[in-house]
């Protein structure tokens, strides 16, 4: 008897400390459906981030911010020990974003630099010493938001953005040293230099009307283009809304009907606007959310995936949440995982921490993160063990490319 | 120490830090609607009247007295009913509407009454009415009714209106203000510009029928405080303002809002205005709506009228001290209601009063303007947030135009503390808060300066 109650009693005596040291602060770091598969601390923080999709290359790749630049490439064939197998070295002046493409059965990787990009040949991954630099793509403003897309008339595009126009590059012509550059366009209400250009793009197929569709943030709000002819982009519709002088990101539903938007700045809630009624030619824009969301008010988000019917949000100090936009309505959280411990509370001006990308791994499912400070995470949501659009009577369309198919098997 | 004194320590220290975490405070949240019952308001919110006006929607702002002996409140009638409700609050806890002032042929104008404030001027009492009326209908022209009031409760009668032609379709907002000068000034939304009215010239051009027929609708006007122009003006005009004096410069100050943010003017010669500082270009700003500094003119609460936008709270002095001539970020924000967004407000600092629409009123410590929190709260507005099916019925629209609905204005009595709020839909309320007896800026080591004039010595004492 004796014997069990000393860890009885220090059982609940830990129990009402433990719940009341928690009250009014942070009772977990995650929701209960949410799993930390694995967790790597990278020193000097990192910012971009992609995985690889093919079920037989188990790879992540997170740009380094700051003086390290380039980046670092992670092997996860044990998720619960991502190894670091290569690390890229240091780009002039830092590494803010990358984006991964294939071609000719060669993969590639693309980390945006302040002097433009530089293209790798990752395809002898995981070993090092077979990373090689493809090519060079120089812009004087530098990259800092990358997209690579394979379109549907076969090629595979990049699409680089540093705040000014959008650069669109054919990637054979930028790896045969032709250059490769398409077109280049702004935003469409350009009024000065601080509200115009794009920070962030997105590309993907629309089967209804047979469209490639380019997705654009920044100056003035939202742009939805067509962009079946990469050289002449045709605008469709513009979203300005009051609150928001400038896009951040955007992200749309598979079925081109939703867009769900990020402002940049702290208090904005992601908004949800209905494009319907401006791709039906009823009304010349669009400046109404029909819904928002939000983990905090009092902050920010940084980076939005869709796999329908879930959101999947970067949002810094709240960490990675996932959102359900069944009802773009009346959107709800579904799971989250704070990497940042304590109750986040970074006030208006405070440096961002925390979760600043997000990707998802369509074939099974996998979640990853990272993190500006602690690096790279990966996590599994429950009942989520892949995503394929027809599972959910919806387009085939995320960010993650067919690259030997085309879009939704086009 | 025994195994047992042992276990009996463990759990002493760690029940003990337990809590004094719990000790500490927490922040006061506004319930979701419904609230549960008895829980419309916070435990240190006391109602003490309520009456309903009217068809809903058909509130819009209040003006409170503040003198012993006139324990009057007006409230503006925006549509339906177009005019002007005075309630006695002669007994705080039976409020009674005791007149209903209605603009001739009412179903004829297009439009109706927003804001409200009284003056006192040679002894007299006088209301000022704002009125927005379309060109569709009559009375396009006049942007303000004045009544005297003196003889409340036997009876008010019109003084005369205020019109100005050439910016037809009214004042929405319009601020009386004791000049440092001595002098009476209306300021009033009107075109490009708040303009300025010497309330003592106005009257003596009503002191005779004829004068009043005679005289230039412009022989009023002193002055004209323009909106400083920026890239991108989102609207070249103000929406609302509050003037107040600045003890430590001896500068009557301007505090707009409107164009593409906040503005403030040195406005001790109104009739040549001088731009002190702007704060425009702040992420989410792209339009002011109303703009309040805290006594010492340090620190100013901002409110852009557009849903899910907080209320944000700048610190002036970097502009003021001349370190920089634009400030282009808040350093302090507040919701009651992430969903919903804030409306009129009024600074009795460390309080904001808060008129919050759906949300109702909230009281808010700013105290430090950086971490802002909510300290009592009343849902005078008692109804789902972001309806869209009501929005639908109402406006058409199945987005969010439903969350301008609720308590519009609000109010304070300096001399006992007296709050009192208008609700577009459910009417007239009447609060009291818990150790809240009143309200003198000396008591709180600030100048003492709030929307509350006194007419009688002026800002300064005079």
């Amino acid at each position: 008897m004796k014997h069990f109650r000393l860890p009885a009693i220090l059982a609940i005596a830990l129990s009402l400390a433990c719940g009341n040291a928690a009250w009014g602060q942070e009772d977990t770091r995650g929701s209960r459906n949410i799993r930390v598969a694995g967790h790597f601390l990278i020193d000097g923080g990192t910012a971009g981030l992609a995985v690889e999709q093919a079920p037989d290359r188990p790879y992540a790749y997170l740009a380094m911010r700051g003086e390290q630049g380039g980046f670092v490439a992670l092997d996860l064939t044990d998720i619960a020990s991502p190894a670091p197998v290569a690390r890229w070295p240091r780009a002039e002046t830092g590494g803010r974003d990358l984006t991964l493409f294939a071609r000719q059965g060669r993969q590639y990787l693309v980390l945006a630099t302040s002097s433009g990009a530089v293209v790798v040949d990752v395809t002898g991954m995981p070993d090092e010493s077979r990373l090689q630099e493809a090519a060079r793509i120089p812009e004087e403003r530098g990259f800092r938001g990358l997209f690579a897309y394979r379109h549907s008339d076969g090629r595979a595009l990049l699409l680089a953005t540093g705040g000014g126009p959008v650069f669109v590059y054919d990637l054979a012509g930028v790896l045969d040293g032709t250059g490769g550059l398409v077109s280049t366009f702004d935003t469409p209400e350009q009024v000065d230099a601080a509200t115009s250009g794009f920070d962030a793009v997105f590309a993907g197929y629309e089967p209804d009307s047979g469209q490639d569709r380019l997705y654009g943030a920044g100056g003035g709000g939202y742009y939805v283009y067509d962009f079946s002819d990469p050289a002449n982009v045709r605008l469709l519709v513009s979203i300005s809304s009051a609150a928001v002088q400038r896009g951040r990101a955007i992200a749309p539903t598979p079925d081109g009907r939703y867009v769900l938007t990020a402002a940049g700045y702290r208090t904005a809630p992601l908004r949800i606007f209905d494009l319907q009624a401006a791709l039906d030619g009823d009304l010349p824009r669009i400046r109404t959310a029909v819904g928002a969301w939000t983990a905090d008010w009092r902050n920010d988000y940084t980076d939005l995936q869709v796999r329908w019917p879930f959101l999947f949000a970067a949002a810094l100090e709240d960490g990675m949440h996932i959102v359900n936009i069944r009802d773009p309505l009346n959107p709800y959280t579904d799971a989250y995982y704070r990497t940042t411990p304590g109750k986040p509370d970074a006030g208006l001006s405070a440096a961002p921490r925390g979760i600043f990308r997000v990707a998802v791994r369509n074939h099974d499912g996998l979640i990853v993160a990272s993190d500006l400070d602690t690096g790279f995470w990966a996590f599994y949501l429950e009942a989520f063990s892949g995503w394929h659009g027809h599972a959910w009577g919806m387009p085939h369309m995320s960010d993650a490319q067919d690259w030997e198919n085309g879009p939704d098997g086009k | 120490m025994t195994m047992r004194r042992l276990t009996a320590f463990l759990v002493l220290v760690l029940v003990s830090s337990g809590t004094a975490a719990m000790a500490q405070p927490a922040a006061l949240a506004h319930p979701s609607h419904p609230p549960p019952p008895g829980e419309r308001g916070s435990p240190n919110i006391t109602v003490l009247s309520h009456l309903p006006l009217g068809k809903a929607g058909s509130v819009s702002d209040i003006e409170l007295e503040q003198d012993p002996g006139r324990p009057y409140a007006y409230v503006a009638r925006r549509v339906d009913e177009i005019g002007f409700d005075v309630i006695d609050l002669s007994d705080p806890v039976r409020a009674r509407v005791i007149h209903r002032w209605r603009i001739e042929n009412q179903e004829l104008h297009q439009g109706g009454a927003m804001d409200g404030r009284y003056f006192k001027h040679d002894g007299r009492y006088y209301y000022v009415q704002s009125t927005q009326f379309r060109q569709g209908g009559p009375n396009s022209e006049v942007g303000a009714i004045v009544f005297d009031v003196t003889d409340l409760p036997e009876s008010l009668h019109e003084v005369g209106r205020i019109r100005q032609s050439e910016t037809r379709g009214g004042f929405h907002n319009i601020f009386v203000y004791k000049h440092s000068s001595g002098t009476p000034l209306l300021f009033a939304t009107s075109g490009p510009h708040a303009k300025v009215f010497d309330l003592d010239r106005f009257l003596k051009g009503y002191q005779t029928e004829m004068a009043a027929v005679l005289q230039d609708e412009n022989h009023a006007l002193i002055g004209r405080v323009p909106v400083a122009q920026t890239a991108n003006m989102w609207s070249r005009g103000y929406h609302d303002f509050y003037i107040g004096y600045h003890e430590e410069s001896g500068q009557d100050r301007f505090y707009g809002g409107g164009g593409s943010g906040y503005y403030v003017y040195n406005v001790t010669n109104v009739a040549a205005p001088e731009l002190l500082l702007t704060i425009v270009g702040v992420p989410g700003v792209s339009w002011g709506h109303t703009f309040t500094p805290s006594p010492d003119g340090r620190y100013a609460v901002g409110e852009t009228e557009f849903q899910y936008q907080p209320l944000r709270f700048f610190d002036m002095k970097p502009a003021l001290d001349g370190e920089v001539q634009n400030i282009d970020q808040a350093i302090g924000a507040w919701h009651a209601d992430w969903k919903s967004l804030a409306h009129n407000h009024e600074v009795r600092w460390p309080y904001l009063f808060v008129a919050g629409y759906e949300t109702g009123l909230s009281v808010v410590n700013m105290e430090d303007p950086a971490t802002p929190y909510t300290v009592a709260y009343y849902d005078t507005f008692n109804g789902r947030h972001n309806n869209r099916e009501e929005a639908m019925r109402r406006a058409g629209s199945p987005y969010t135009w439903n969350v301008y609905d609720g308590a519009w204005g609000v109010d304070v009595r300096n001399r006992d503390g007296l709050i009192v709020v208008s609700d577009m839909t459910t009417g007239f309320w009447a609060f009291r808060m818990d150790g809240f007896n009143g309200w003198h800026g000396h008591d709180y080591g600030m100048p003492n300066v709030s929307s509350v004039q006194n007419w009688d010595h002026g800002p300064t004492g005079r």
